[in-house]
């Protein structure tokens, strides 16, 4: 199992933590298997209901462009690659331009996981798996 | 160029936005004695665009580029050295930002607020 990690902070904690590194003179590099959000609502209302789909199938299916992976999806276009440029920023995927005809934007996973593990839960800890084949 | 070393990178997302805070150690200079650069940068995550960044570095100082994508020359001073003030500084526009409908409007206050402190 190759996880993706959610962690939860509060602004006042996330931002606490910096200033702490910086007072102590230490280091605090966030590793890039961790994506931190303000809480577990917080993560939910981000992936859920359209992006984790979207994760899944570029993990299923690796397209070959935001186009192809709107077509997989039966989504439109624009909506797709708005989700694609948010699972960028946050960390979770990767996107290529490929120059050419098209100009085609190939997404991948940041790295090769296949778990996405939702930590500091008050009831533990949950993990999401990625499909790995098409069903 | 400069040595410089990583020792900060902590990255968030909260709603709509996405910000990240890199501290670096560099040799102390005039401006920061301390020897850090810092960047800051606030993120419209639907549309994979910067909408704020706060530098604190040499030779400018500590500084706001209000339009990062379009015009990243424009460079509105802060006078602030410290890095944990900078630090502090860029989470209170962060809060404003987060807890306001119109994020737009809250970096031209910041724009005017800063504006207010040119010498």
């Amino acid at each position: 199992m190759k996880p993706i990690n959610i962690k939860f902070k509060s602004n006042e904690d996330f931002f606490g933590d910096i200033k702490n590194a910086i007072k102590s003179n230490k280091s605090l590099l966030q590793k890039s298997d961790t994506i931190y959000f303000d809480d577990y609502k917080g993560f939910q209302d981000f992936m859920f209901p359209t992006r984790f789909d979207v994760l899944a199938a570029i993990r299923a299916f690796k397209p070959t462009s935001i186009y192809f992976l709107a077509k997989l999806l039966q989504r439109h276009y624009q909506s797709v690659l708005k989700d694609c440029n948010a699972l960028e920023v946050a960390g979770f995927i990767l996107t290529e331009k490929k120059t050419g005809e098209r100009n085609q934007t190939v997404p991948s996973l940041a790295f090769d996981y296949d778990t996405i593990i939702v930590h500091n839960l008050e009831m533990g800890k949950m993990s999401h798996s990625l499909p790995s084949k098409a069903a | 160029m400069s040595e410089t070393e990583l020792i900060i990178q902590q990255k968030k997302i909260s709603g709509n936005f996405g910000y990240e805070v890199k501290v670096r150690k560099v040799p102390p200079s005039p401006i920061y004695p301390d020897g850090y650069k810092i960047n800051c940068a606030l993120w419209l995550i639907e549309e994979k665009r910067k909408i704020l960044i706060l530098d604190a570095h040499e030779p400018f100082g500590t500084h706001l580029h209000p339009e990062p994508e379009t015009n990243h020359d424009l460079r509105i001073s802060v006078p602030l050295k410290d890095p944990i003030e900078v630090v502090e500084y860029f989470s209170v526009i962060v809060n404003r930002i987060l807890s306001s409908a119109d994020y737009k409007k809250v970096i031209q206050e910041v724009v005017n607020e800063a504006n207010q402190y040119q010498i």
